[in-house]
Parts: structure tokens; C-alpha cells; sequence
């Protein structure tokens, strides 16, 4: 399976590349009040609309300073996941979401047997193992565990 | 009524966005020979790596087609290609102009900097020419000159009323003949011997005798006290007086006197401008010239030396000082010059000045730019317009070389003789590139953020990074694109990979240029910062040497010895009476004073000020001890600058001392001390304002500084008395403190918190001024 790995939080992290729809530049997002801290807002591109997430706030202790010219990563929706990602167990939320990151960094193959399960002084749930990518440790994010806590809390899903 | 319709293509566009460079005819070329041999084969890898994206990019669009039948898959992949393209283009674009103002600005601070340069010469030599002036018109009043002359006139009259007279001796043939023959017996001690046994075949002639013998006294005296000036001011050659006939009666330089005395020289321009002076206060420059008193081409001020030495009085003779233009021209041109190891002046660099005629009149190296020889420059080069510092390429021995050229635009009252400075730097040295491996004490980060680079090449570094993104998000999204085509997208993979690679090399490659540049830039502000302070102490030590030369001039003259030898109120009041004239003609000093051995203040120039003064005793101050224990009239000391009870309302003083000797002897034990306070605070600001750093436009540029230090790392004089207040110690750089004399380094430094570049100079002293350990430092902040 390929990962793409952004930079976040002061942290190197990693999703499926399948889950991917398309990476831009910021674009404008409009604040929903109300919202959970952790959404930054609506914004829409091209006609495709979507909740933006700032991953940095979904930490617990993100290190160093956010990004002056962050970049988004627009996610695929659950019905539009191609046949291989759903073969490889390719999750994503049922509606158009967006990760606020700092960079991206790679492209690159994974093998499952170099994943290695989460450090226990890791408290983010999201985060479901680690592997060494050249110099980088890159936490891999379960996007289906990170997107409900905050899009659907428990009780009212 | 109809009106001129502005075409809309009168809009050049400026590559180098610097506003000032016309941009027509200064269109980058990557033929230009000053481009270097890698950066045309940085330039060209970037532009072949850039054109090698479109067939990349059409093949890409091909493989669109046949790996997918969907119309907007296809789209979409021909889409990404063609943004590809287009940020490709723009990085060609992008590419060219960042070499363009590469060279721009180089070129540009080059010109800033050796343009600088240029003028600093000609304004050295144009404020060393200034203080000839003063002297001139100073020294024709000295009672000893107008005496020699009146006194001469008086017998040459009662000589001639001998002649003229009813006698009949034969021996009056005799004494027509020794009057009017070539050995003058005025000057030629054994023609007024014979002059004497003449006189003494006539009756009653025995005063007269004793006067004839007198004017041969009184001319040696005159030539005692050209030899006095002298030797406190040493930018001599010779300083002669001629009388109203144009005979030089006296003159300073032993070696040439037995010539040159006798001399007439009624003929010679200076002599007769001298003569048509109006009063004490004019005088005549006279520019490079044959005079029968050298045989060197000399620069001659003259002034008229009048009745009684009254300031309006009548013109009875001449002054005429020879200035030691040639040691003085050399002196400046030789300095500021790039040296090689061995401290020889590098090849290619040549500096040389122009009269107002163009042609040369003194050079660094006269066995290529050749005196009295027209100088190889164009016209408008060669005798450039005032306030315009040209400059021009031009072949010099061999060698493309850049000219800069400043013309005079003299100083204070003094107009200048229209001269100009040319310095030759050899073209390859504008455009070398930064040297990379030297500690720059800064990160690339923080010096492309700070203020010495300038918004254009932030711009475009910005441009940069930002196409780099682009691209990187292009290829990003390709490579997304083709894995959601699975096995299909395979073939679109390392088209895709192309991309991004092709992106970073030329983004990095030209990021690398950029950093390059604001090296460059630094190295460059670094190297203006250290000229700057070493124009900043040179100013200081010329103008220091010359409050050297004065207190020794002064210190020899009658009226304070004669107070000193003879203490009555009268005499006192004489010499007080002195100071006061002394210190009107001269605006550089707040106060003399003359001290009695035992440290009693007894006489001094501020009226207003005489009575407190006369309580204070000076006695244990050191510029009265030192100058007790010089022994020789050609000495002089110093105290530097600290707080004086003689000006207790002043944070700080610098006084200049002389012993005085009785009669203005040479050599000898004090009788007493003259002391000048030197109105250091003002013309200490007044030099350094002219030595902090100005922008393209001639602004100056904030935050700057610049300021002196003594020998204990103490701020002494400032412009920034905010930052660096008068009394601040700093604690400087190694490299700074332990400069040698006459050594310039530069760096950067962070003071208070705040991060600056910093060129320092340590005084070298000037002639045989040795200066005071003194720092100058020019600060600009990053």
C-alpha cells in the first residue's frame, strides 16, 4: 500500500494515498460557530465543499509553530473509495472532509510487517502504529477514529 | 482641442525592478561576458531541465489516452500536464530575471561602493587643500614677514636716495653695481658685506650700514620662522615670502635656499593673484603649475602679506606655500586599494587624478596611467560633471576594467580646483562570485528575511519557493490521480516522478542562486560598512593632525613667551588678546589657554570665561604635565578625550598641548604651557554623520550608526546616543579589539538585542600624527 506523509503538530504522519482525493494550497474557510475546536471551518473549492479539520488541534501537545503557508489534503468520500481501496480496507468519512497540515512531504510504498503498534506515551487515539521512514518516525492515523470523534460524538451518531 | 494619446506600450518592463537602471539597453544576456563560467552552466542546466518538461508533459498527455477512455480522466490528466507547463514557463521566466538582477545587483553595489571610494579621495584631498587655505592666510600675518619686507623697502630707499643724490665718489659706480647685480645683498651675506665697505666710503652711512646689515638678519629670522611652520606643519615642500619686486626674500626648505633665495618671481601667476588680494582674509589657489621655485610641477596658495601685518592693510609682498601635492596625492591613492598578501596593490587596480583640463596630474602608478598625459576615458569620464560620480567599462593595459569617476564638489568654502578622482577595478572582480565557504555567522533563513536584502529579491525568492510548491503539489496530485487508476496509472507514475524531480533540482538550484546573492549582498554591505569606518577614522586623524600642527605653531609665538617671560598685566593681556584673534580665525576650537609652569591659568581666548579660569589650577592635568616635558618645539601632546576643569560644563574634552619656549626657541625647557580644546563634540558628529550608510537612493538608512571608541572600548563620540551613548563600554568582537593601526575588519554582532553588521577601522595616525588607539565603527542593523 502507498502512504502519503504530511507534516503536523510538529510531528511526520501518514494516510493511505488512496484516501486521498486531492492536495491545494489553503484556501478560505468560513468558521462554523459552535463547532468543535478542532474544525477550523467550511471551505469549498472548485464546487466540492468540505469541513476542515486542523490536525495540529487534534493534539495533545503539538510541538513547534503552525505553518504560515500550510496546505490542505481533501479526502476522499466513503462512495467515491475505488474498488482497490475498499479491498484494502481503505476507510474514510461518509461526507467531503479536509486536513489543514503544514507540508507535504512523500509518497512512498509501506509493508504492514514494519508497522509497528502504538508507543504507549502516544495518548492520540488516532494514531494506530508507527514506522521508520528514513530518518522520520511517521505515525500512522486511522482517519474513520479521528473524523468520528470529532464529526460524531458519541451519543448523537 | 485634441491631446497626445499616451500609447500603451510606452510601459517598459523592468527586469531588474530596481527603478533606476534603464531597462532597455540593460536586458540580461546569458552572452554577457561578465556572466561567470557556472553560473552559465547553472543557467543552462536549469533551462534545459525546465524545456525537457514539455515533451514530458505532451507525452504525458498521450499516455492520458491510452490508459484511460473516460473523457474527464483524460481531462483531468491533460489538465494537470498543462498546468505543469505553465509553471515550467514561468519558472523560464523566472530564471532569467533572477540573473538579471544578480548582475544588476552587483553591478550596482559595486558602483556604490568604488564610486564611494572614488569620492572619498577627492574629498580627502579637497579638505587637506581646505586647512591650506586657513594656513596661508594665516601665516602672512605673522609680524616677522612684514617686517623683513618694510624694513627692506626703507633701506633699499635711502640706498637709492645715496644713488640718485649729488656725490661724486667713484665708488658710487661700485655700489650701482652691487645693488643692482644678480647676488642680492638682502639674501647673500657676502654681497651685503661688500654692499657695507661700498657704503662705507660715503659720509655718515653708519646707520645706514647697520640697517643693511640688519635686513640680512631680519631675512634669516623670516626664514627661522618659514622653518618653524614647516616643521609643525609637514605638508610642505617650501613656503617662501617675496617681496612687492618679486624677490624671494626668505624661504623654508635649507636644501634649495641657496637657489632660491634672490629668485624673482614677479612673473609668476600666484605671486601677482597674491598681490591683488583685497585683505587678510583672501588668498589664491594655484593650481598645478612651473614655478622657478621647484622643479617639480607645484601647487602653490599664496596670500598678500600686508603693512604692519594689519589685516587691512596694504599689500607690501607675498606668501606662497608649496604644498607637497605629489606625497599627499600618493598618500591617497594608494590607500583603499585591494592588496595581495605581500600588501602589494592587487594587478588591474589603479587609482589616478585629473585636472580640470582631464588630464592626469598624479597616479598610483605612473608607469601605465602616465602624468600630464590625457586621460584614456571618455569625455564626460574624464572631466565629469560636479555632484555626478560616472562610471564606464573600458580596456585599461589588457584588461576590461571598471571605471568610477567622482569629480570635486569641494568642501565648506572651498570651491575645489575642479579636479576628479578615477578608480580602476578590473571587471572580473565586480562580478566574482561570493566566496561560499567563509563563516557568515547568520542563516540563509534569517539573512534572506532580514533588511539588507533587498524586497526584489525577497520577491523573488517568494516567487520561487512558491512555484516550487506549485509544481511539488502538481505532481503530488498526479501521482494521487494515477494510483486511483491502478494498474491503468502504472505508466503515468514516472512521468509524474519526472515532474517533481525536475522541480526541486531547478527550484533548489535556484534558491541556491538566490542565497548565493544575498551572500553576496551581505559580503557587500560588510565591505561598505568597513570602508565607511575607515573613512570615518582617516577624517578624524587628518583633522586631529592638523590641531597637532597648530598647538605647535602656536605655542612658538611671541606674545605668550613674552607673557610668560615678562608676567606684567599688560603683557598678559596682549597674549590673552592673541588667543582671542586666534580662536575667531579658527571655528574648530572652544578655548586656548596659556598656563605658567606652576600650572596658573594666566591667560586664555574666552574673554567671558578669563576670570573663573585664572582660579584653576591645571597643574596636576595631563596635557599640561606632558607638554612640561617636551624639550623640542616640534612636540607637542595630548590628552585624550575626558572631562577638564577648564570646561566644566562640558561631558568631555580634547586638549592639545605645546611647551612654549622663551624667544620660540627650537629645542629648550618650558617656560609654560599653550593649551587648545578642541571643539570635539561637533566636529566629531559632524564626521561620522557623513560616514553612515545610505540606500539606492541616497537615503540615509535607519537604524544605522556610527561611532568612536578609545583605546578602554569606550564610546567616544556618536550619532546614535540612544543606542550608544558617549561613556558606553562595549564589549566588541575579538577580531575588532585586536585590529592592528590602520587595520579594518568587519562582521556581524547582535547589541542589545539586536543583530547588526559592523565594519570597525583603527586609527592609523597621519604623517607624523600617530593618533590615539582610537576606533571607528559603522553599524547597519540585519
Amino acid at each position: 500500500m502507498h502512504i502519503v506523509t504530511f507534516a503536523a503538530a510538529g510531528g511526520i504522519h501518514g494516510i493511505p494515498i488512496l484516501a486521498v482525493e486531492e492536495f491545494t494550497r489553503p484556501v478560505p474557510v468560513t468558521p462554523v460557530p459552535l463547532a468543535d475546536r478542532r474544525v477550523a471551518g467550511l471551505m469549498n473549492l472548485r464546487g466540492k465543499s468540505g469541513t476542515v479539520i486542523d490536525l495540529r488541534k487534534c493534539f495533545v501537545k503539538p510541538h513547534g509553530e503552525p505553518s504560515p503557508n500550510g496546505k490542505m489534503i481533501l479526502l476522499e468520500t466513503t462512495d467515491r473509495l475505488t474498488e482497490e481501496a475498499r479491498q484494502l480496507s481503505v476507510q474514510v468519512f461518509r461526507e467531503p472532509v479536509v486536513l489543514l497540515v503544514d507540508r507535504i512531504c512523500d509518497i512512498f510504498p509501506i509493508r504492514f510487517q514494519d508497522v509497528q503498534p502504538r508507543p504507549a506515551h502516544v495518548p492520540e487515539r488516532f494514531v494506530t502504529g508507527v514506522l521508520k521512514h528514513g530518518k522520520d518516525y511517521v505515525s500512522l492515523i486511522d482517519l474513520m477514529i479521528l473524523i468520528d470523534d470529532i464529526l460524531n460524538p458519541r451519543g448523537t451518531s | 482641442m485634441s491631446s497626445a494619446i499616451v500609447p500603451a506600450s510606452n510601459k517598459t518592463i523592468t527586469l531588474a525592478g530596481n527603478g533606476e537602471t534603464p531597462a532597455t539597453d540593460s536586458k540580461f544576456s546569458i552572452f554577457s561576458p561578465v556572466v561567470t563560467v557556472e553560473h552559465r552552466e547553472f543557467y543552462e542546466r536549469i533551462v534545459s531541465e525546465l524545456n525537457g518538461v514539455f515533451p514530458i508533459c505532451t507525452q504525458g498527455k498521450c499516455t492520458a489516452v491510452e490508459v484511460s477512455e473516460d473523457a474527464t480522466e483524460q481531462e483531468q490528466i491533460t489538465d494537470l500536464m498543462k498546468r505543469v507547463e505553465s509553471f515550467s514557463g514561468e519558472l523560464l521566466e523566472v530564471t532569467k530575471q533572477l540573473f538579471d538582477q544578480f548582475y544588476q545587483a552587483k553591478e550596482h553595489f559595486c558602483k556604490m561602493i568604488h564610486g564611494t571610494t572614488a569620492y572619498v579621495k577627492i574629498n580627502l584631498m579637497d579638505r587637506n587643500l581646505l586647512e591650506r587655505t586657513c594656513d596661508v592666510r594665516w601665516w602672512a600675518l605673522e609680524t616677522a614677514f612684514s617686517d623683513v619686507i618694510e624694513f627692506r623697502e626703507r633701506v633699499s630707499e635711502r640706498l637709492r636716495a645715496i644713488l640718485d643724490g649729488p656725490h661724486n665718489k667713484p665708488d658710487g659706480d661700485v655700489l650701482r653695481e652691487v645693488i643692482e647685480e644678480k647676488e642680492r645683498w638682502e639674501v647673500n651675506a657676502a654681497a651685503n658685506e661688500r654692499l657695507q665697505k661700498s657704503l662705507a666710503m660715503f659720509d655718515d652711512t653708519e646707520t645706514l650700514i647697520a640697517d643693511v646689515r640688519a635686513v640680512l638678519k631680519k631675512a634669516s629670522f623670516a626664514c627661522d620662522r618659514l622653518e618653524d611652520i614647516n616643521s609643525s606643519y609637514t605638508l610642505y615642500r617650501d613656503l617662501v615670502i617675496a617681496c612687492r619686486d618679486g624677490m624671494i626674500i626668505a624661504n623654508s626648505n635649507k636644501t634649495t635656499r641657496p637657489r632660491v633665495l634672490g629668485l624673482n618671481v614677479a612673473g609668476e601667476n600666484w605671486f601677482q593673484k597674491a598681490l591683488t588680494t583685497k585683505d587678510g582674509t583672501q588668498y589664491h589657489a594655484q593650481d598645478l603649475t612651473e614655478s622657478s621655485i621647484e622643479t617639480e610641477r607645484s601647487l602653490i596658495y599664496s596670500a598678500g602679506i600686508r603693512e604692519q601685518s594689519d589685516n587691512y592693510g596694504k599689500v607690501i609682498g607675498a606668501m606662497g606655500v608649496f604644498f607637497d601635492f605629489q606625497g599627499e596625492a600618493m598618500m591617497i591613492l594608494e590607500d583603499h586599494m585591494s592588496r595581495d598578501a605581500d600588501n602589494f596593490v592587487e594587478d588591474g587596480w589603479y587609482s589616478f587624478i585629473t585636472n580640470s583640463e582631464g588630464v592626469v596630474i598624479a597616479s598610483s602608478d605612473p608607469g601605465v596611467i602616465e602624468p600630464g598625459k590625457s586621460a584614456h576615458l571618455p569625455r564626460k569620464q574624464r572631466t565629469p560633471p560636479a555632484g555626478l560620480r560616472p562610471m564606464t567599462y573600458s580596456v585599461i593595459e589588457g584588461q576590461e576594467s571598471a571605471v568610477f569617476s567622482a569629480r570635486t564638489d569641494g568642501y565648506l568654502d572651498y570651491p575645489g580646483l575642479g579636479w576628479a578622482s578615477h578608480l580602476v577595478v578590473p571587471k572580473d572582480q565586480i562580478f566574482r562570485t561570493a566566496a561560499s565557504n567563509t563563516q557568515l555567522g547568520i542563516s540563509i533563513d534569517e539573512l534572506m528575511q532580514s533588511r539588507l536584502v533587498p524586497d526584489i529579491n525577497k520577491q523573488t525568492f517568494t516567487k520561487v519557493q512558491d512555484d516550487k510548491e506549485s509544481i511539488q503539489l502538481i505532481s503530488l496530485n498526479g501521482i494521487v490521480f494515477a494510483s486511483k487508476l491502478g494498474k491503468r496509472g502504472v505508466a503515468l507514475g514516472p512521468i509524474f516522478d519526472q515532474i517533481k524531480q525536475t522541480g526541486e533540482f531547478t527550484t533548489s538550484k535556484m534558491e541556491y542562486l538566490l542565497t548565493e546573492m544575498a551572500v553576496g549582498e551581505l559580503q557587500l554591505n560588510l565591505q561598505a560598512l568597513e570602508n565607511f569606518s575607515k573613512q570615518a577614522i582617516d577624517l578624524i586623524d587628518r583633522n586631529l593632525f592638523e590641531r597637532a600642527a597648530d598647538v605647535r605653531w602656536w605655542s612658538t609665538d611671541q606674545y605668550f613667551w613674552t607673557a610668560l617671560k615678562d608676567p606684567t598685566p599688560e603683557n598678559f593681556q596682549k597674549a590673552a588678546h592673541r588667543m582671542e584673534v586666534i580662536n575667531g580665525s579658527y571655528t574648530m576650537y572652544r578655548n586656548l589657554v596659556l598656563a605658567n609652569r606652576n600650572g596658573e591659568v594666566v591667560a586664555s581666548a574666552r574673554s567671558e570665561d578669563r576670570h573663573k579660569l585664572k582660579a584653576v589650577s591645571v597643574y596636576d592635568d595631563q596635557w599640561f604635565l606632558m607638554a612640561m616635558r617636551t624639550n623640542k618645539s616640534s612636540e607637542y601632546a595630548v590628552q585624550d578625550v575626558m572631562t577638564s576643569k577648564l570646561e566644566p560644563r562640558k561631558e568631555r574634552s580634547l586638549i592639545y598641548s605645546g611647551g612654549v619656549r622663551v624667544g620660540g626657541a627650537r629645542a629648550g625647557d618650558p617656560i609654560g604651557v599653550v593649551g587648545i580644546l578642541f571643539d570635539w563634540d561637533t566636529e566629531g558628529k559632524k564626521i561620522l554623520a557623513t560616514c553612515l550608510p545610505k540606500d539606492r537612493d541616497g537615503r540615509l538608512i535607519g537604524g544605522c550608526a556610527a561611532f568612536y571608541t578609545n583605546s578602554h572600548h569606550e564610546v567616544i563620540e556618536t550619532t546614535d546616543p540612544e543606542h550608544f551613548p558617549v561613556g558606553k563600554l562595549l564589549s566588541l568582537p575579538m577580531a575588532h579589539n585586536q585590529l592592528k593601526a590602520g587595520q579594518s575588519t568587519s562582521g556581524l554582532l547582535v547589541i542589545n538585542g539586536q543583530r547588526y553588521i559592523m565594519g570597525s577601522s583603527r586609527t592609523k595616525g597621519y604623517r607624523e600624527y600617530a593618533g590615539l588607539g582610537w576606533l571607528a565603527h559603522v553599524l547597519r542593523p540585519v
